[in-house]
């Protein structure tokens, strides 16, 4: 989902109440709320492919797949916002009593779209590395086969691997599970690069 | 230095012929080429502290440190690029007799900018990742005192890691000097 317009100074307790009403979703972070707006064809694709994939190899496990309408709250820091894909092992964590606001992901994923890239790779990266729960995190290139994966290690440093190409397959070892590309681009087409 | 606008279908050595003459500078990627534009005054504050910190701590080693007017080719993708910081301490290789295009850095830095951080995050850096000669990749935000750490590890895996506040240093183990961000970030805002 792509932030799409900003409103200003409101307390956390304002934007959920706001949040619980509203027709769409938007995230909040220092005072400012952000409208997300739908995406692309192949971003949903993906994200669905994530879904299933993840879905079927997690089945029997104590692990939960959630996909972008689970909000997620990064007590460290204050963000409030809705990752692509989410999948949280183990007895969840809310912030509240309704329930409705995860504060435990184990592994976040993002399908990178032009206008959040940025954001995607620094910003709220920088803000889910403050997630103590968090062990992993993927970003997933919509125009081609590629995907990039951080692993948390010791000492708030992550190691980057590319997998690239509908041949490859990235194990995901946090949840215990792996994608292969081939799944993740399952009926995404792409356009032809000059 | 910012692309600002593409020219289509060229072959390497048209882009070189036209850039050798040319008052500005231009990237070029798969037969495109992209103009350069300026940044901001943060940005070449910045620019010229990372070179000041850096050409002082390797004034005695084999290292050369370049501002951005030193052309790069990634031979293994063909990108030619202009980053922000190059440092090179083997032996220098250049691609061609006319020795204005560096092929082997060692250490590159790049100041985000909001238009190009995307791409130096994303699609750049994913090319110089191919680059077999680059060690470590170091991006520096210019609105706050940040700095990440990209090192290369074993089968083209990358450790990052984050620097924060003007009392933290970032320690460049490829080059064998340090960075203060106190020093990176001098006389910035």
């Amino acid at each position: 989902m792509i932030p799409a317009e900003a409103v200003s100074d409101l307390t956390e307790k304002e934007y959920l109440e706001i949040e619980r009403l509203a027709e769409y979703k938007s995230e909040y972070f220092e005072g400012q709320m952000f409208a997300m707006s739908g995406a692309s064809r192949a971003h949903n694709l993906i994200v669905a492919n994530l879904i299933f994939t993840l879905i079927l190899q997690l089945k029997k496990t104590p692990c939960q797949v959630y996909p972008s309408d689970m909000r997620v709250k990064v007590r460290e820091n204050g963000l409030y916002t809705y990752p692509d894909v989410i999948v949280a092992c183990g007895e969840e964590e809310f912030d509240d009593e309704h329930q409705d606001t995860l504060a435990n992901p184990l592994l976040i994923i993002e399908v990178l779209s032009k206008s959040t890239e940025a954001y995607d790779r620094g910003a709220k990266f920088a803000l889910y590395r403050e997630l103590g729960s968090l062990a992993e995190y993927l970003l997933v290139d919509p125009s081609r086969p590629q995907a990039e994966q951080y692993v948390r290690q010791e000492e708030n440093r992550w190691l980057l691997s590319e997998a690239k190409g509908t041949g490859a397959v990235i194990t995901l070892s946090a949840v215990n599970a792996s994608l292969s590309l081939a799944d993740i681009y399952d009926k995404v087409s792409w356009e032809t690069r000059k | 230095m910012i692309p600002a606008h593409a020219v289509s279908d060229l072959t390497e050595k048209e882009y070189l012929e036209i850039e050798c003459q040319a008052e500005y500078k231009s990237e070029y990627f798969d037969g495109q080429m992209f103009a350069m534009s300026g940044a901001s005054r943060a940005h070449n504050l910045i620019v010229a502290n990372l070179i000041i910190s850096l050409g002082i701590q390797l004034k005695s080693s084999p290292c050369r440190v370049y501002p951005s007017d030193m052309r790069l080719k990634v031979r293994e993708n063909g990108l030619y690029t202009y980053p922000d910081v190059t440092v090179v301490c083997d032996e220098e290789k250049f691609d061609d007799e006319q020795q204005d295009t560096l092929t082997n850095p060692l250490l590159i830095i790049e100041v985000l900018s909001k238009s190009t951080e995307a791409y130096d995050r994303g699609a750049k850096f994913a090319m110089y990742r191919q680059l077999g000669s680059l060690a470590e990749y170091i991006l520096v935000d210019q609105s706050q005192p940040l700095v990440e750490q990209y090192v290369r590890q074993e089968e083209n895996h990358w450790l990052l890691s984050e620097t924060k506040g003007t009392d933290a240093v970032v320690t460049l183990s490829a080059v064998n000097a340090s960075l203060s961000l106190a020093d990176i970030y001098d006389k910035v805002g």
